[in-house]
């Protein structure tokens, strides 16, 4: 046989240019997916929740209670946290593991594209569509802070800056989950363990011990609702319970922000030299 | 450098734990053509396909596709290349049209070539509806959608791991068919166990056991080397086999009964002991068939098997 040059019609594309195709094929992959709709139904009856909430107690009520937007606002942005922990495990705890684990694999990894790529195209999808989601609740409470006080604070803004960034922390662990478990299944799993369940149960122990809690990422969401309304919180009280004095933690504005930034990196480069070293062996 | 047609393995290893599943290979092919990839169960054929496109990296050696290292510029080494390695699952929730466009845009391929790809050899394969979701396709169908996006692009490289697994036999006459017509522009490297297969498309055989090449010939010699040595003979009436074996002494070295009527021979190899077969049992009583056992591919598998 003689050698021969290929004639082929592939083109050489940038790496950039990969990476774009890998998120928007992810997305359309997402949208026709019963998670997304889930996720989209669990943020939906939350922002409904929180509607129907205010009506129910009252906008008087209300009124002579939180006295303003920012502590309205501060005080409904409670629970996006949550949200976001759900929102990104759903869609980065199987990220990795659905090439290394499954038969997909055999599908996407023989193509001419850097796991690089892979890897940051489908995290750009999930924290898209993660804030996408989560930008309901945030409308919800607005709106409704608009109904009631005729105005929104406009540190809601500095508040979807620091959602922005948990979006990124929660997404990056839950694509260091996928990238450790083989099974799809068991990412997800864990990643909603932790972002539900573990973090708030460590921080309630270091709590009980007044430590702070300065590496939970549950300790840190709070800044989501506290940039709101910066007066209305002190870094450490100190509660008496049963004659036993315990300190409660509340993050600096710089604190959570740092935690969650260093979340995002550190998670993610993890994942990312797991995949680099990860071979395709379904189950 | 451009992509040449080109696949190098040099001294490669796979190791899981204490097994080695792939012994120190080599072999190197070049230009258009069909070779076959050839061995039972377990024998490392699918580790080596793996490695060859990049699912896993080798323990030792080096391997270049189309004249890039597979672990070094893996992206130069896939730009090239089609593959249908084992059973490849598309995502679930994509369309056959989605899937097909996903790959071509990763590859580059312009929207109107892919359109007219899914058109031409999409009919030709016979791939099912476009807008169906893949989660709703059997697997031979779903086969059919990633031989589709192996061939796309017009790669010069072509990887395909048991392509005719979960087919029917008319699905498996449309690939024979798609093999032949490509392989005259094309590298392709492939595997089977169907070996009729292999004898009508590959022009080359690799035999590969227990992780180490053993033969590397084109199929014509290994046809030659390896002629049936046992022929299939039919009586017209029951015949009891010590006639048989008294008939056939000094030609047959094994006679075997396969039912009522058929007996299998073993002999030599050689065309006139053949005859001779055929004369002696033509003296027991009237034969309606006489044919050879299996095919020359089947002999050599089967002793090569033997041999190690």
């Amino acid at each position: 046989m003689e050698m021969m040059e290929n004639d082929s019609k592939t083109g050489s594309i940038s790496d950039l240019i990969l990476t774009y195709i890998i998120m928007k094929y992810q997305i359309k992959f997402y949208l026709k997916t019963r998670r997304f709709i889930a996720m989209l139904v669990i943020v939906s009856l939350i922002s409904i929740a929180f509607v129907a909430v205010d009506f129910y107690e009252g906008i008087s009520l209300i009124l002579s209670l939180d006295q303003s937007s920012a502590i309205f606002i501060s005080g409904g942005l409670g629970f996006v946290g949550l949200s976001v922990g759900l929102v990104a495990s759903f869609f980065g705890g199987d990220a990795t593991s659905i090439e290394t684990g499954t038969n997909s694999g055999y599908f996407i990894m023989v193509q001419p594209v850097r796991k690089i790529s892979i890897l940051v195209g489908r995290y750009l999808a999930a924290v898209t569509l993660g804030i996408v989601l989560i930008l309901i609740e945030y409308l919800a409470i607005a709106g409704m802070s608009q109904y009631i006080f005729g105005t929104i604070d406009w540190k809601i803004l500095l508040s979807i800056g620091e959602m922005i960034l948990l979006v990124l922390a929660y997404t990056s662990l839950a694509f260091f989950f996928s990238s450790i478990f083989k099974s799809p299944i068991i990412g997800i799993l864990i990643s909603v363990l932790f972002s539900l369940i573990l973090f708030s149960v460590i921080d309630t122990i270091l709590e009980l011990t007044s430590i702070e809690p300065w590496f939970s990422l549950n300790y840190a969401e709070t800044v989501i609702s506290n940039i709101v309304y910066v007066s209305g919180f002190s870094h450490v009280v100190t509660e008496r319970i049963r004659g036993t004095s315990i300190k409660i933690f509340t993050p600096y504005i710089w604190e959570g922000t740092l935690i969650m930034i260093v979340y995002a990196v550190v998670f993610f480069v993890l994942s990312y030299l797991l995949f680099m070293k990860k071979e395709v062996k379904p189950q | 450098m451009s992509f040449q047609k080109k696949i190098e393995v040099t001294d490669a290893t796979k190791v899981y734990g204490k097994f080695k599943a792939v012994d120190s290979i080599n072999f190197t092919l070049e230009g258009d053509g069909a070779t076959a990839y050839l061995g039972p169960n377990g024998a490392g054929k699918t580790t080596s396909f793996k490695m060859m496109t990049g699912l896993i990296n080798p323990t030792d050696g080096v391997i270049t596709i189309g004249g890039y290292d597979i672990r070094r510029q893996r992206k130069q080494a896939l730009s090239g290349i089609g593959a249908l390695i084992e059973v490849p699952e598309p995502y679930a929730a994509l369309t056959v049209k989605d899937s097909i466009m996903f790959v071509g845009e990763l590859k580059g391929i312009h929207k109107k070539d892919v359109e007219d790809h899914i058109e031409t050899f999409g009919k030709r394969i016979k791939i099912p509806d476009i807008d169906r979701k893949i989660g709703t396709l059997s697997r031979g169908q779903r086969a059919r959608v990633v031989f589709a996006t192996a061939f796309l692009g017009d790669p010069g490289i072509i990887f395909l791991d048991e392509p005719t697994n979960g087919m029917d036999p008319a699905e498996r006459i449309i690939v024979r068919d798609v093999i032949l017509d490509y392989k005259k522009e094309h590298l392709i490297f492939m595997s089977s166990h169907l070996l009729q297969e292999v004898t009508d498309t590959c022009d080359d055989v690799i035999f590969i056991n227990k992780g180490k090449i053993t033969l590397k010939e084109s199929t014509e010699e290994v046809e030659r080397r390896y002629k049936a040595k046992s022929v299939r003979v039919e009586f017209a009436e029951e015949v009891k086999l010590q006639d048989v074996i008294s008939g056939l002494r000094g030609m047959a070295s094994e006679v075997t009964p396969e039912g009522k009527l058929e007996f299998r021979v073993a002999f030599d190899g050689t065309a006139s002991t053949r005859a001779n077969i055929l004369k002696g049992c033509m003296k027991i009583c009237d034969v309606l068939t006489f044919e050879d056992y299996g095919s020359s591919l089947e002999e050599a598998f089967v002793s090569l098997m033997k041999e190690d």
